[in-house]
């Protein structure tokens, strides 16, 4: 796969938490290309099933990005919004948005631009076109790759999302595997929280991108470099990953990975964990440098995430 | 309607002893309820056949619980040391009546009396710790023959009407409580399950197994938003307006609200003649939380009264949007069944 053209493409539909539909029509149509069933739960997660004789496997990728929905339609063109998902506000005062119907906008924010705002501080001026309440936006930038860069909105999700349709592409494994979409990442897990209950897997790995640590003033305690290989956190937020899915993970392939800790942060594995009688769960993410809209990933490290999760189906 | 929102408000359920709500509600279901259970957690849990049945698993949710306060030590001399049970801003408490378990020992607030209060004691706000109940014991003896550590104290405050608004203590979610005991009594256009949830104040938690024994498609849950509709609060920050209707929201602090079932909700409003409006803040959280993200995810529709003065003795809400609210849930229920 071209990872840099597949992700340019999913970027496109504006697909922030809990609308994300535009993205997962795309995704539907692509995992049925490669000759999976599909199916949606209420919440609206995507589920593509290549049935096999082997374990139940579950690999999950959340492809929600982060956005504003329309709370308040204000007067003469200038809308009160409310966030989906946490997004480092002050780095938005600015930024030019655009919504699903070509409606599009720059984001303000009350006495000027500032360091400290409230979500309740900022609004949209609309530019063109009109929105309803409820409709949603994301920040309007363009990515693209250089050499084995690559720079993109939506990356965090949409990585993961590519990775999982390659791997659904390519896989001879006899697993029966379930690739599911999940929804809500951004809004604190919650599509992933009920994805997987009516499923049971035996296992589930999740894909998603984590942050890196080699940019100037990181906050991350733990080394993680662009370029080294897939990260296998054992704890991201409340969750932590199965200890014995690691090490398989670790002993899966011959490419180093990057062991990591991440005391704070959100992941799909949480709430997966726990799901009904709970579950067998760890993650292999995607090392990216995040900078507020826009990431940047090492398509090497996109590469080996694959080759990873096509081992790991075999193995596991 | 009015009359039974209001025997509603005056029943204390404190959350984690709902009894006497839940006691009355199952009284008054009970003769109309197809079959009706109490769970482990006390959540009262009806099924209710109706005109159709849709194919779909429809869960109709309110909760019995309040806001109050808990017992957690009596004092050599009688006071009555406590927490609050649910989010209580402590600047409303006091000088408060309240009433403490299921005899409803009358007690007042209390603290420091402000003579003794420092300058700077005098800008902050009052600490939960400096209180106490004062039941008018004289010693630890006398107040131990009334109450005891894990009782349950409650807003001491009748219903009242003013102007065109309704002030009580609990109308969270009272009100919820009655539109959908009203619904069941009148027969819903739709098969559903009526469940009265409990300790939703405490996060959630009794909606989080019923809606894992139900494990519903769709879920509607009845509810009261925070109406900040002041003359020194502008825009957005307002929030929600008494008096305009129903509040369908978006967004709040624990639900994404379903995108399909909102639209349907405010067509559905605006072909009945319906007032209906959107928060503008996110905030909050409702049982809608849990049961959008158990078992297998449900579809969410959020229908709130916006009240003033929420979690506090005195919550006031528009008269006309208690009738209102009923309308909206019932209308709603018949736009789902075709």
């Amino acid at each position: 796969m071209n990872y840099q053209e597949m992700i340019r493409e999913l970027a496109v539909p504006v697909a922030p938490s809990g609308f994300e539909t535009p993205v997962i029509d795309r995704l539907e149509t692509l995992a049925r290309e490669k000759g999976a069933q599909t199916s949606r739960t209420a919440l609206g997660n995507l589920i593509a099933h290549r049935p096999g004789t082997g374990r139940k496997i579950a690999l999950v990728a959340h492809v929600d990005s982060k956005g504003f929905v329309v709370l308040d339609k204000g007067e003469n063109g200038f809308c009160r919004i409310g966030e989906l998902g946490h997004t480092a506000l002050a780095s938005v005062i600015g930024a030019p948005v655009r919504f699903a119907n070509g409606a599009r906008g720059i984001i303000g924010c009350d006495g000027g631009a500032k360091a400290e705002c409230k979500v309740t501080d900022l609004f949209i001026n609309l530019t063109c076109g009109t929105v309803d309440l409820g409709d949603v936006c994301v920040v309007d930038l363009s990515g693209y790759a250089d050499g084995n860069l690559i720079v993109s909105p939506a990356l965090e999700s949409r990585a993961g999302a590519a990775i999982l349709l390659d791997v659904l592409a390519r896989t001879d494994s006899d697993a029966d595997l379930y690739v599911v979409f999940s929804v809500q990442h951004e809004l604190g897990e919650r599509g992933a929280a009920s994805a997987l209950f009516d499923i049971q897997p035996d296992a589930v790995i999740v894909c998603e991108c984590l942050p890196a640590s080699d940019i100037p003033g990181s906050s991350i305690k733990c080394s993680v470099r662009l370029g080294e290989g897939p990260v296998l956190p054992v704890k991201v937020g409340r969750g932590a990953a199965n200890p014995a899915l690691i090490e398989k993970l670790e002993k899966a392939g011959a490419y180093p990975v990057q062991r990591a800790v991440y005391p704070d942060g959100l992941s799909d594995m949480t709430p997966i964990q726990v799901s009904g009688i709970g579950m067998y769960t760890c993650t292999a993410g995607i090392p990216v440098r995040t900078y507020g809209a826009m990431s940047i990933a090492d398509v090497r490290d996109i590469g080996k995430t694959t080759e990873l999760l096509l081992t790991a189906l075999k193995t596991l | 309607m009015l009359k039974l929102l209001q025997t509603l408000c005056c029943l204390d359920g404190v959350s984690g002893g709902e009894d006497a709500v839940r006691n009355y509600i199952r009284t008054q279901a009970e003769p109309y309820a197809d079959s009706i259970m109490e769970d482990v957690m006390g959540n009262l849990i009806i099924f209710k056949k109706g005109k159709v049945n849709t194919g779909r698993t429809i869960m109709l949710a309110a909760h019995m619980d309040e806001v109050g306060l808990i017992i957690t030590d009596i004092t050599d001399d009688g006071f009555l040391r406590f927490a609050c049970s649910g989010g209580i801003d402590s600047k409303v408490l006091l000088g408060t009546r309240v009433r403490v378990n299921e005899n409803r020992i009358p007690g007042v607030i209390g603290s420091r009396a402000t003579h003794l209060n420092t300058a700077a004691e005098e800008e902050k706000l009052p600490l939960v710790r400096d209180m106490y109940i004062d039941i008018g014991a004289a010693s630890r003896e006398e107040a131990e023959k009334l109450v005891q550590r894990g009782d349950f104290a409650a807003f001491d405050s009748e219903p009242r009407f003013f102007g065109n608004m309704l002030k009580a203590k609990a109308i969270d979610d009272r009100i919820g409580c009655a539109v959908l005991l009203k619904l069941l009594q009148e027969g819903p256009a739709v098969d559903a399950w009526f469940v009265f949830t409990v300790q939703e104040e405490q996060g959630l938690r009794g909606a989080t197994a019923a809606a894992y024994r139900i494990k519903p498609d769709i879920g509607i849950v009845l509810e009261t938003t925070t109406a900040a509709d002041l003359s020194f609060v502008k825009g957005a920050a307002r929030c929600c307006t008494v008096g305009k209707g129903p509040v369908m929201p978006i967004l709040d602090g624990a639900t994404l609200y379903s995108p399909e079932l909102i639209r349907r909700a405010y067509a559905i409003a605006a072909e009945k003649g319906i007032p209906v409006q959107t928060k503008t803040i996110v905030s909050g959280g409702t049982d809608a939380g849990i049961i959008s993200k158990t078992a297998g995810g449900a579809k969410m529709l959020g229908i709130a009264a916006p009240v003033r003065y929420l979690h506090t003795p005195s919550s006031a809400m528009a008269v006309s949007d208690v009738d209102a609210m009923l309308a909206l849930t019932r209308e709603i229920l018949k736009g789902v069944s075709q």
